[in-house]
């Protein structure tokens, strides 16, 4: 089998700046193509159409439609209070995770992106806790770090600073919050420093060069100010966009950790609770999920009009002069 | 790109045929401990798969194991399921994920009448003047019978006596009185009780305990609701505020573990934790859950495992067959299983007459307490009336939010569920 040469290995890039079209053996693009395909129609594509028809439809105790009830599983939602306060832990959370991972994994970025000496053994070191299963750090959490006795490994820091022990780490608020954010904090913040570092690394070290000649002092937190924090908008924009739907996508360590509490019980988990708990209710849990993912969508078709996420600042402008435009016209 | 290299319809169909099939052997390859097909020469009634979910007690899986290779009419295979065992048992119903026989410790009424269980009337109605009549309601729906119970788990109180007595304190019979029990006991290295670490482990025992019921009589609406279970949670939260309750324990409340390292003086805890207790302490006592309020009583839930026949098995005559010789024929197993490992009441009532263990001392006790004072839940009872109540309960344990107030809202959420 044969793979054919691209047409134009060598001399000048093509000029358009479209999407660049796989060329070679039809065979060999079927046989790489053919698997993601047939994966992504099986568990993508015929369960969304799938849990579509199913919030039409009453499907309780079955995965079949059976009585047409039209919109009354999302008119549900709307007013049950158990999951509107679902989305309003959801917000909690990530009012307290986003912005703490995006300032520790800068700030590591930021560290690691300095060193003269072993810049990859650190990345790596930062980056491990992102391999290790999520249940398996919330058995630790709670066994190991955060156990409510004085043996426990938080407790013990505490008593070294004359501090009481805590022992509702998973019973009572706030406590509780600083277990969750941790957990997801330790097993997620070396991936966004890589996202980071690799928006560090791809600044030109010329407008360095031009700060200092200007008079900024190099590493001082001016050069970061006005050179290094605008050059990573667009990661930020990225990593923000990443970090919210990660945060709504919370599932593992609510489960694992504090149960089915309804204080800090997010919208994946009540949702899993109304389809695959003891209430196995197929309709209303897949009129859920669309209802969320409508909120997920927006909330990012908002982000990137505002922030910018792989568009230019004009934009930017544009966008945020066609919400006012929008905003006065309702008036 | 040349003719010969592009794709041709017949090499496409053949492409995708081969995936397929590579999708179907990849499928086959999972070990689900499913049918693996039907007669032949495993003895003529098919080969069987049975769930347990894990059991903590040593010696248990391979017991399961040694009963299912005694079966002399099919090749049973255990599957033994760590983990969420009632979710990973609802999708297998659901979905016919492979499971023939299983047991199961809470059936409803909605699944029943859903086909994920086979009704086992016909080889219960023979045997059923046998069985603990306790253990027969949360299997009965109507006048059909849909479980063989296997073993009759009783949850109720463990103390240390000789705590008690060094603090001059009586057994309680009353919620006030084990309140009053617990907070006298609190020192600075022992809690006075441990209700599990959300302290929530005896909230479905006392709806029983306060007077109520999950039900009212005429099973139209939910009758947990009682002045008592008010004020039995709005209790529990002040003993947490107050420092009596033990919480963030490495182990819960289903686990021994805890109390028996001196942790608490009294916890919650069932009946199968009481030969790890006794070889760790001598000093172990039992008491039933006190009255609660002013219409309470005193009361032991009596939890417990029920074998049942999938409705999507493909071997529905044989699963049945080997039920009927496991949980109702043969006694041999039966005992081994309820007290050989753990301790457990055997449900047929001459099996429990036999059992030395039953004889005497906490044994005894806790046998007493299930023939006198044991309540079970109904089938009647669903996930969807119960998800309100345990809302409330965590509202009013973890939030201090107003008991009377929640179980109300809790109440009407129970009852539309109950109606839609």
């Amino acid at each position: 089998m044969s793979v054919q040469a691209p047409a134009r290995a060598r001399g000048r890039a093509p000029d358009r700046t479209g999407p660049t079209r796989i060329k070679g053996n039809g065979l060999a693009f079927w046989l790489f193509f053919t698997p993601f395909l047939v994966g992504l129609v099986v568990f993508t594509i015929v369960p969304l159409i799938w849990g579509a028809t199913l919030s039409l439809f009453e499907a309780k105790g079955t995965v079949l439609p059976t009585d047409f009830v039209g919109l009354a599983n999302f008119r549900h939602f709307l007013v049950d209070t158990a999951f509107l306060k679902s989305l309003r832990t959801f917000t909690v959370f990530a009012l307290f995770i986003v912005p703490v991972t995006m300032v520790c994994s800068l700030g590591l970025a930021v560290l690691v992106n300095g060193l003269p000496r072993f810049q990859s053994f650190y990345r790596s070191v930062f980056f491990l806790p992102t391999a290790c299963s999520y249940v398996v750090a919330c058995v630790v959490w709670r066994l190991s770090l955060f156990n409510g006795l004085e043996s426990g490994i938080v407790n013990q820091i505490l008593g070294a600073f004359g501090l009481d022990a805590i022992s509702q780490w998973l019973s009572a608020s706030p406590y509780w919050w600083i277990v969750l954010v941790s957990v997801r904090l330790w097993l997620q913040v070396g991936f966004y420093m890589l996202l980071f570092l690799a928006g560090l690394q791809a600044i030109p070290s010329q407008l360095y060069e031009a700060a200092a000649v200007d008079g900024l002092s190099p590493g001082g937190f001016r050069m970061f100010r006005l050179i290094t924090l605008p050059q990573l908008r667009t990661t930020f924009a990225a990593v923000l966009l990443l970090l919210l739907i990660a945060a709504f996508q919370a599932f593992d360590e609510f489960y694992n950790l504090t149960g089915n509490n309804p204080e800090t019980r997010p919208p994946l988990v009540y949702l899993y609770n109304i389809a695959l708990g003891s209430q196995q209710d197929f309709g209303t849990g897949s009129a859920g999920a669309l209802v969320l993912t409508a909120i997920m969508v927006v909330a990012g078709l908002l982000q990137t009009g505002l922030l910018g996420f792989g568009s230019n600042d004009e934009g930017r402008r544009r966008f945020a002069l066609r919400l006012r435009r929008g905003g006065r016209s309702s008036r | 790109m040349s003719t010969k290299n592009r794709i041709t319809r017949r090499s496409a169909f053949a492409l995708g045929g081969a995936t397929m099939a590579a999708a179907g052997l990849a499928a086959c390859g999972g070990n689900t401990g499913g049918l693996t097909g039907g007669g032949g020469s495993d003895g003529g009634g098919g080969a069987l798969s049975q769930w347990y979910h894990q059991y903590g007690e040593e010696g248990t899986q391979q017991a399961a194991n040694s009963y299912a290779a005694d079966y002399p009419d099919a090749k049973v295979t255990v599957n033994w399921v760590t983990g969420d065992y009632a979710t990973k048992l609802s999708t297998a119903l659901l979905s016919g994920g492979g499971v023939d026989v299983f047991e199961n410790n809470g059936i409803a009424v909605d699944q029943a009448e859903q086909g994920r269980y086979v009704d086992l009337t016909d080889i219960m109605e023979p045997a059923k003047g046998s069985f603990n009549e306790a253990s027969l309601g949360p299997v009965t729906i109507g006048d059909k019978i849909w479980g063989v119970p296997m073993i009759v788990d009783p949850q109720h109180f463990y103390y240390r006596k000789s705590l008690f007595e060094a603090a001059g304190i009586e057994v309680p019979t009353t919620w006030e009185d084990l309140v009053a029990a617990a907070t006298e006991l609190t020192t600075d290295k022992q809690k006075g009780l441990f209700l599990g670490n959300n302290f929530d482990a005896n909230a479905w025992a006392m709806v029983w305990a306060a007077g109520g019921s999950p039900l009212n009589e005429a099973k139209d609406a939910v009758a947990y609701n009682t002045p008592g279970y008010a004020e039995g949670l709005g209790s529990i939260h002040t003993m947490q505020k107050d420092g009596v309750l033990l919480t963030g324990a490495p182990s819960d409340w289903t686990d021994p573990a805890a109390f028996s390292s001196g942790l608490s003086a009294i916890t919650w805890g069932g009946c199968w934790a009481l030969p790890a207790l006794e070889a760790a302490h001598d000093d172990i006592g039992v008491f039933p859950h006190p009255a609660v309020g002013s219409g309470g009583k005193e009361v032991a839930f009596m939890g417990g495992w029920n074998a049942q026949v999938a409705g999507n098995s493909e071997n529905i005559e044989a699963a049945k067959e080997f039920v009927k010789w496991l949980w109702i024929d043969q006694t041999e197993h039966q005992t081994d299983w309820s007290l050989s490992y753990g301790f457990h009441i055997p449900p047929v009532t001459a099996t429990a007459d036999q059992a030395e263990a039953l004889k005497t001392g906490n044994g005894l006790e806790i046998a007493t307490m299930a023939k006198e004072i044991g309540v079970t839940g109904t089938p009647e009872w669903t996930g969807a009336m119960d998800t309100p109540r345990l809302d409330a309960v965590s509202n009013i344990l973890k939030n201090g939010a107003d008991p009377a107030e929640e179980l109300a809202k809790a109440e009407k959420a129970s009852n539309e569920a109950m109606a839609s």
